[in-house]
């Protein structure tokens, strides 16, 4: 106790320096802050007579719709901003940006593969998805492959790869956040962390997925006006559009170019991220659950369109904000500052509040997504299915409940607490972890939807030999001509899953 | 390590349509109405692909003429940016608003 008293006291004491110090700035931050956590109260208090219903009920899948996939109940607009935020994080606010400064245009043009995200997942997963998961009970993607495809085994494996991959995700969200905050107000690192990492962990622990879906809603549109923000300010300090681009043309030209500057951006490297960020995320856990949790055929055609509209304008708007920042502010030491600095150069402090809640909200959105994934995950595969043997009818949904929670946050506290201890290479962890959900997760997910006579030993081909193949080539970096890892590692484990598939139905297996 | 075959679910009580091609049963299993259904499940997911592959083929027509020796400009932006990022993006969405009218 004394220990966090030690941890907790001089925080406070700093923070109370930085609102005396600068007072619009912080009190935005910490206002938001404060709604968020308001929110999952009130989000708690909204799902309490579900829930109250849901433990009336036989067993505990009343209970697990309603906290996990907040009653299957998410319309148009509310299913496209879970979509945009889950999906956007630390690195389309600041990382991305970052590159673009550096890189100019190329890095923009790059980023804009991902506009497809959300009618790509909901087109192709969403339909089918909320058939299966309704008519199975399933509420997570484990649940959905051990539904689809009967083995322990496959969903032993896959969850865990699922639990390193989102711990390392929510790691570096931590991490960027907290360092962020750090740039921003000069406040200690220990003070973002405190700040940003328990707010997500309050109110995905008290509201569950329905107080995540409320706040992405709230967060999106935050992220919003700030990407607007400050590309306005970006092209006024600039002098207009066409004054924008001739100074980016002055300094280097190249930097206009889609290739780059000295053709930094390889045609290998620009159409690998056609697989990274453009087919490969059907393959992502925390966006697929979220075709579970619709409301109507109606709500998945309204987010289909309106996911689109804002992860297009945001993505736009940030990276775009990156590439012409280095006409205003042209010797930064580190891309990624570039974002922190145009907003307290050009913005008031204000906005520049609203900004950083908008990273915030892009950060923590992110984490709480996962939070609750890893949670549902580890609920239903330990008590559920190892304990009681898969029987649901048995289980009691206070004790369901009561697990959930205390699992949602003890997760978050772990990573809260590895934080506090910042390893190096963030960014590299982050898309190293996409990578490896996309090699575990892809094709199971999609040949599980669309190929009935995919099996499980397909699917333990495909995830043993993608992964395999990912590690290998990330770790290892042989020349591959500016091809990512990504590329091959899911070529060849779509052919081992039709190869496991042909094996296993053939009987050669069994012989 | 049984194949579960893909259930279409309780579409009566969700209000959703949950047809969709690789369900189980061959198709001649089908009355004519599901069969139907599957039929307008498989042209949506054909049209949400071709959607896909007219933006790919939007953003390559805008890299391309990124390699032009002289670089004309729209509004201050070069062209090839103009094209693969503002108007891909804008083309998309209004396709997107079609195709969901017509294939969903």
């Amino acid at each position: 106790m004394s220990r966090l008293r030690e941890l907790i006291l001089p925080v406070l004491s700093e923070l109370w320096q930085l609102v005396l110090d600068k007072p619009v700035l912080i009190g935005t931050i910490i206002l938001y802050l404060i709604g968020m956590c308001g929110i999952g109260i009130w989000a708690n208090k909204a799902g309490a007579r579900a829930m109250r219903q849901a433990a009336r009920a036989p067993g505990a899948r009343g209970f697990m719709e309603e906290y996990f996939l907040a009653g299957r109940g998410m319309g148009g607009l509310t299913l496209a901003m879970a979509i945009t935020t889950t999906y956007t994080s630390a690195s389309s606010f600041i990382g991305g940006p970052g590159i673009a400064y550096s890189l100019g245009l190329g890095w923009v043009l790059l980023a804009m593969i991902q506009v497809p995200t959300t009618f790509l997942t909901l087109g192709v997963l969403g339909r089918r998805f909320a058939a299966f998961s309704r008519s199975t009970g399933a509420v997570t993607i484990s649940d959905f492959l051990r539904k689809r495809y009967k083995s322990e085994f496959l969903v032993g494996v896959t969850s865990l790869f699922m639990l390193i991959f989102f711990m390392a995700v929510m790691l570096a969200q931590f991490i960027g956040g907290a360092r962020l905050f750090q740039a921003m107000t000069g406040a200690p690192y220990i003070a973002g962390l405190v700040l940003f990492g328990l707010t997500v962990v309050l109110y995905t622990t008290v509201g569950g997925f329905r107080a995540v879906v409320i706040t992405d809603v709230v967060q999106g549109m935050i992220m919003l006006f700030a990407s607007t923000a400050v590309l306005w300010g970006v092209i006024s300090a600039g002098g207009g559009l066409s004054g924008v681009f001739q100074k980016l043309a002055a300094i280097d030209p190249g930097l206009l170019k889609p290739s780059g500057p000295n053709g930094a951006i390889s045609m290998p490297f620009l159409f690998s991220f056609w697989i990274l960020v453009g087919l490969g995320i059907l393959g992502l856990p925390q966006t697929a659950q979220k075709c579970m949790a619709f409301k109507d055929d109606n709500s998945l055609k309204k987010a289909m369109i309106y996911g689109t509209v804002i992860i297009g304008f945001i993505l736009l708007c940030t990276h775009l904000t990156g590439a012409l920042g280095r006409a205003v502010i042209g010797d930064l030491e580190a891309g990624d500052l570039v974002m922190p600095s145009l907003t307290l150069k050009l913005l008031p402090p204000f906005w520049a509040g609203i900004f950083i809640a908008g990273v915030l909200a892009a950060i923590m959105s992110t984490v709480s997504s996962m939070l609750i994934i890893a949670s549902a995950t580890i609920t239903r595969d330990i008590y559920i299915q190892w304990y009681l043997k898969g029987n649901e009818e048995r289980a009691s949904p206070r004790f369901v409940r009561r697990s959930s929670v205390a699992i949602t946050a003890v997760l978050g506290i772990g990573v809260f607490a590895l934080a506090l201890n910042p390893p190096d290479l963030l960014v590299w962890i982050n898309l190293f972890a996409f990578g490896g959900l996309e090699a575990v997760f892809l094709w199971p997910v999609i040949l599980g939807l669309y190929w009935e006579r995919a099996n499980s030993f397909g699917a333990l081909c495909s995830v043993w030999v993608g992964i395999i193949c990912f590690l290998g080539l990330t770790l290892a970096k042989p020349p591959m001509a500016g091809v990512h890892p990504i590329v091959p590692s899911l070529a060849l484990s779509g052919i081992a899953f039709w190869i496991g598939n042909r094996w296993k139905s053939s009987g050669l297996l069994d012989s | 390590m049984r194949n579960t075959p893909i259930d279409s679910g309780d579409s009566g009580s969700s209000g959703l349509d949950l047809s969709g091609p690789g369900s189980s049963g061959r198709s001649s299993d089908f009355p004519p109405e599901a069969a139907a259904q599957r039929g307008k499940a498989r042209r949506s997911i054909n049209a949400i692909f071709a959607l896909y592959v007219a933006f790919f083929l939007l953003w390559c027509i805008g890299l391309l003429l990124g390699f032009m020796d002289d670089m004309p400009t729209v509004f201050g932006m070069p062209l090839w940016f103009a094209v693969s990022c503002v108007g891909a993006y804008v083309v998309i969405c209004f396709a997107l608003v079609r195709t969901i009218r017509r294939y969903f």
